[in-house]
């Protein structure tokens, strides 16, 4: 079942005259239960595009075009089942499908607000700071769940809150006590229970293992798996740590300048890869698994996204770049039609895709990827 | 109160008295220093030498300096503050009866100004670089440098000489025909308490105002403001439970300095309004040349400014959990 | 005999160490252009100066004139002493485009030859202040939590507890009314603040790495603490500075008012002080609104001017 259906999304930001094109025309879907990565460098737009599905931007920021379907909509437009009623669907004015999903991207600022936590829970960077340092941690968690659920009674909220923090591994009674009494790996955890305590649908996780040792890192990816299992929540991990990627997606899509390279299962993007740009990232990530080869780098950096040109957007930093690169930058392809040598226009999003032009010469870009020259002779205009 | 906020509070408390004592010995020095004796003007050209020597025996400038110091800061700690040439009663007496006053006129414009001030201060932090943060940051900044004496005229030039709407000067009415029940007492005195608290709170709102809103600026990029957002609060409950709250903190840090600067405000005031506190006493005393009066009220002053210091303190404890746990700033 | 080649090299390596110095302040002059209040603020100031450096060139008299008799040594008739204090007149029978005071003196007269002292007080009592205050803050923060960085913070704590206002009452009326000891009492209460927000600059700028390496590469403490740290606090005790200066005019103008002013000079303070002793508060505004208006635009000037510089410093996000 499709929990989440992203159609053509972009994101501006407004700067001065000019405006900085974080998103462009990004197209993916998510099912129930799953786990998705957005990976990239800093600056492609991973993080931009999780804040703006419950219009988290800054102020400068605003959705330029596209949709967001989400299997879920605004408890006032819901029936006794949770399901949306009849009229919303019909009427045009709502922005609900037949399908009962409703577009994210329509919604006005106090009809995301709705949407927020209690549907998606976005949890950002460090979590360890989001604790507000004034208010008992357990008084934070109720405020959540009685916003959504207001017909909670405070001795309700508190019992489920106490419940919510015995399951991610806290001693239920510190839920009186502030975050600074609170160890860094008990913070991150208690930030975890707020998210859950409205069972949103979907949770987002910005950046979960940066500034945090190895092995909390460790412990987070565990106990975002074990989330998964107990609290049955999508999660839509954004990182730019492959190795994180590897161990707890099921889907994988790596973005660069704004614009999705690659995406598809996790097995098929890091076995099969099928992008340049996801090639040239492999090779810079050391693996215990296969034998030691030389760490290669991608020469030059990423674009700064204002007012782009058009073409693909790692066209400058690409070894195999060709003619066609600059003229547009290239749709996503069906990644199994490629490998008979077609290039088709992938129609399902779920499947391995990859934008490249050359995406029909896979042996020849994976074999050259590997070897250290092509990367070096690589001339950055 | 957990033990450890107690420790933090003793700790405070302490301070306090010392601060009290050395300051007590400042004015001491302060006012043994100056030409001329602790009594000149009580010296009249008819009197005998034996008066004048008997009342150096009664102030006792007989006796050494260390002996004199040791008996001023005992009396004072008693409350005996000697009698007043002026008012020809104990200084005490003459302090209870205006401290109230004071406190009613000084504790009011503190309310008002640090009510008005932090809810100015977290508007324009929230409405950080706007046009509409500027100009009423620049209008403040003019309010502030006007001189409260001066504006003190012009509110009674427009409020009272022209439209008669309040009462400018003392604190109640003083007509023998007066009806004292206490609805009416409570309206007079509000009458005559709405032009000198304007005056100033008109100037004393800013200075909290001041450290609120760079304060609001900087929590407002906070990660627990973020997510406050991002659990879909409204924008009014983030900016006053989540960002203001804890803006808060470094206002307390200004009151210290600030409750200072309203005392004198006040002073000042009540000269302009002839308000029978103790601020028109140190004026009309060091003019008087009455220094045991002034004496008293300058040490009265300090142990006001000392004691609200102090509360601030323990405002201090429930403002920021962190500090009542140990971690002292 | 430095030889030429030496001379040459020492004038390189002086332009080495200005040149990024000054461009710094150029691109901070750039910035604190694009605050309007800050440029109002200085452009106040600026006339102000002018004021206290040529007064003649801008007042059309000089204090000793006054209405109908001028400058000479008469005395008035009784009808022209009734008609003071005089409104605006321009030309018949005198000219004094703000009017007079119950002397006779123009007020437009006295408001500019007052500029000097607002300036005096104002800038004597802000730099004492800072000269007091800035060092004690850089010591106690360099030396931050040892005895040195205690002492000094119950001073502070101690004179925290002490009535500013009440303070300088008694004191001024105790050690002689005049302005060295008015600013004297001003600096000794205003430093307090200085020192603090300095003291915690020096503690943050102290765990800096670059501070770390000049001791390891053998420096003396004074020798990081002036070419080290106090470049980066200058800025903000600059700000500190513009902030005292506007709490100094307007605690003269207080002291005036209540009586403790030194009545030889002539200030803006003063002339209230006048107005309010000679009963004629409520008779004549031409006297009673441009000393005070004066007063709060200096003091506006320098807030102005110190938040001002304290964005360009310390530049908050958009």
């Amino acid at each position: 079942m499709t929990l989440l259906e992203v159609n053509d999304l972009s994101i501006r930001y407004d700067v001065d005259d000019q405006s900085v094109h974080a998103v462009d025309g990004v197209t993916f879907s998510m099912d129930r239960g799953e786990t998705y990565g957005l990976v990239g460098e800093s600056g492609c737009g991973k993080t931009t595009l999780g804040k703006s599905l419950v219009h988290l931007l800054d102020a400068n920021g605003r959705i330029d075009g596209g949709e967001i379907w989400l299997d879920a909509t605004l408890p006032r437009w819901e029936n006794e089942q949770g399901e949306p009623r009849r009229e919303i669907i019909e009427d045009d004015q709502y922005p609900v499908r037949e399908d009962g999903k409703t577009d994210l991207a329509q919604l006005d600022n106090e009809q995301i607000r709705d949407i927020r936590w209690r549907n998606i829970a976005l949890i950002p960077q460090s979590a360890m700071n989001a604790l507000n340092p004034v208010y008992k941690v357990g008084d934070q968690i109720i405020e959540a769940i009685r916003r959504h659920e207001p017909q909670t009674s405070v001795e309700e909220a508190d019992e489920r809150t106490r419940d919510l923090l015995e399951r991610v591994g806290i001693d239920p009674d510190r839920a009186d006590d502030y975050a600074h009494q609170f160890s860094g790996g008990m913070k991150q955890r208690a930030v975890i229970a707020m998210a859950m305590a409205c069972n949103p649908d979907l949770l987002i996780a910005d950046e979960p293992t940066t500034a945090l040792d190895v092995i909390i890192q460790d412990r987070i990816l565990d106990e975002l798996e074990e989330l998964q299992e107990e609290f049955d929540v999508s999660i839509l991990v954004v990182s730019h740590d492959i190795s994180v990627m590897a161990e707890i997606c099921d889907q994988l899509a790596v973005m660069y300048g704004g614009k999705f390279m690659e995406s598809g299962p996790k097995t098929e993007v890091f076995q099969q890869s099928s992008n340049p740009y996801t090639l040239g990232l492999k090779n810079s990530f050391p693996t215990v698994k296969e034998k030691q080869t030389d760490l290669v780098s991608i020469p030059g950096s990423p674009p700064t996204l204002l007012d782009p040109d058009p073409g693909c957007r790692f066209a400058d930093r690409c070894p195999f770049e060709i003619e066609e690169c600059g003229s547009s930058h290239p749709p996503m392809y069906d990644v199994s039609s490629a490998q008979d040598g077609q290039r088709v226009e992938a129609d399902d999003a779920m499947t391995h895709r990859s934008a490249c032009y050359r995406v029909d010469e896979l042996e020849t870009m994976r074999t050259e990827a590997t070897k250290e020259e092509t990367w070096q002779t690589t001339e950055t205009h | 109160m957990s033990r450890i906020s107690a420790r933090y509070l003793g700790k405070r408390l302490v301070v306090s008295y010392i601060t009290l004592l050395v300051i007590m010995t400042l004015l001491f020095a302060l006012l043994r220093s100056m030409p001329g004796s602790f009594i000149s003007s009580m010296i009249t050209p008819q009197m005998q030498p034996e008066q004048i020597a008997r009342m150096r025996e009664v102030w006792g400038l007989n006796e050494p300096l260390w002996q004199q110091y040791i008996d001023f800061m005992i009396n004072y700690q008693t409350g005996n503050f000697g009698m007043s040439p002026t008012y020809k009663e104990p200084v005490w007496d003459v302090i209870i009866r205006r401290l109230p006053r004071t406190l009613i006129l000084f504790g009011a414009s503190f309310i008002a100004a640090y009510i008005i001030g932090p809810l100015v201060g977290m508007y324009l932090g929230w409405l950080r670089g706007t046009r509409k943060d500027k100009s009423i940051f620049a209008s403040s900044l003019v309010m502030y440098s006007m001189p409260s004496f001066w504006l003190a005229w012009l509110f009674i030039w427009l409020f009272n000489y022209n439209l008669g709407w309040f009462e400018s000067t003392y604190m109640y009415t003083k007509f023998a025909e007066f009806d004292w029940t206490v609805l009416s007492t409570i309206v007079d005195v509000l009458n005559h308490i709405t032009l000198p608290l304007l005056s100033l709170a008109f100037v004393g709102w800013v200075g909290s105002m001041l450290v609120m809103r760079p304060s609001m600026n900087n929590v407002t990029d906070a990660d627990y403001v973020f997510l406050a957002q991002a659990k879909g609060l409204s924008e009014r409950t983030v900016m006053i439970k989540h960002a203001a709250r804890n803006a808060l903190i470094p206002v307390a840090t200004q009151a210290i300095v600030g409750l200072a600067f309203l005392l004198d405000g006040s002073v000042i005031i009540e000269q302009v309004f002839s308000w029978p506190g103790i601020g028109q006493l140190i004026v009309n005393s060091v003019a008087a040349q009455d220094y045991p009066a002034t004496q008293a009220s300058f040490f009265i002053l300090a142990v006001l400014v000392i004691t609200m210091r102090l509360l601030t303190d323990i405002a201090y404890t429930y403002l920021d959990p962190r500090i009542k746990f140990g971690e002292e700033q | 005999m430095a030889t030429k080649s030496e001379r040459g090299s020492r004038l390189e390596s002086m332009r080495e160490r200005w040149e990024p110095r000054i461009d710094r302040i150029k691109r901070g002059w750039n910035r604190y252009t694009t605050h309007k209040m800050g440029v109002l603020g200085l452009i106040f100031l600026v006339i102000f100066a002018l004021w206290g450096l040529f007064p003649e060139l801008f007042a059309p008299h000089t204090p000793e004139w006054k209405a109908y008799i001028g400058y000479e040594n008469t005395r008035m008739t009784g009808e022209q002493l009734r008609s003071l204090p005089h409104p605006p007149a321009f030309g018949d029978p005198f000219f004094a485009p703000l009017g007079t005071n119950a002397s006779g003196e123009g007020i437009f007269t006295l408001l500019v030859f007052s500029a000097s002292n607002a300036l005096y007080i104002g800038l004597a009592a802000g730099l004492l202040s800072s000269l007091v205050g800035v060092p004690l803050g850089l010591i106690s923060g360099f030396y931050g939590d040892t005895w040195i960085d205690e002492t000094i913070q119950r001073i502070v704590d101690v004179m925290y507890g002490l009535p500013f206002l009440p303070f300088l009452v008694v004191l001024v009326a105790i050690r002689g009314v005049n302005t060295t000891n008015i600013i004297l009492g001003i600096a000794i209460t205003s430093w307090l603040n200085n020192c603090i927000v300095i003291r915690g600059e020096t503690l943050s700028l102290k765990e800096r790495a670059y501070v770390d390496s000049a001791t390891v590469a053998g420096a003396s403490d004074t020798r990081i603490v002036f070419r080290h740290i106090m470049p980066n606090v200058l800025p903000l005790a600059f700000v500190f500075l513009a902030q005292d200066a506007a709490a100094a005019i307007l605690a003269q103008a207080s002291l005036a008012y209540l009586g403790l002013a030194d009545f030889t000079a002539n200030s803006w303070g003063i002339m209230l002080e006048n107005i309010q002793a000679q009963g004629y508060i409520y008779d004549a505004p031409w006297w009673l609104i441009p000393p005070g208006i004066a007063i709060t635009a200096i003091a506006a000037a320098f807030y102005f001017i110190g938040f001002s510089m304290e964005d360009v410093t310390n530049p908050q996000k958009e």
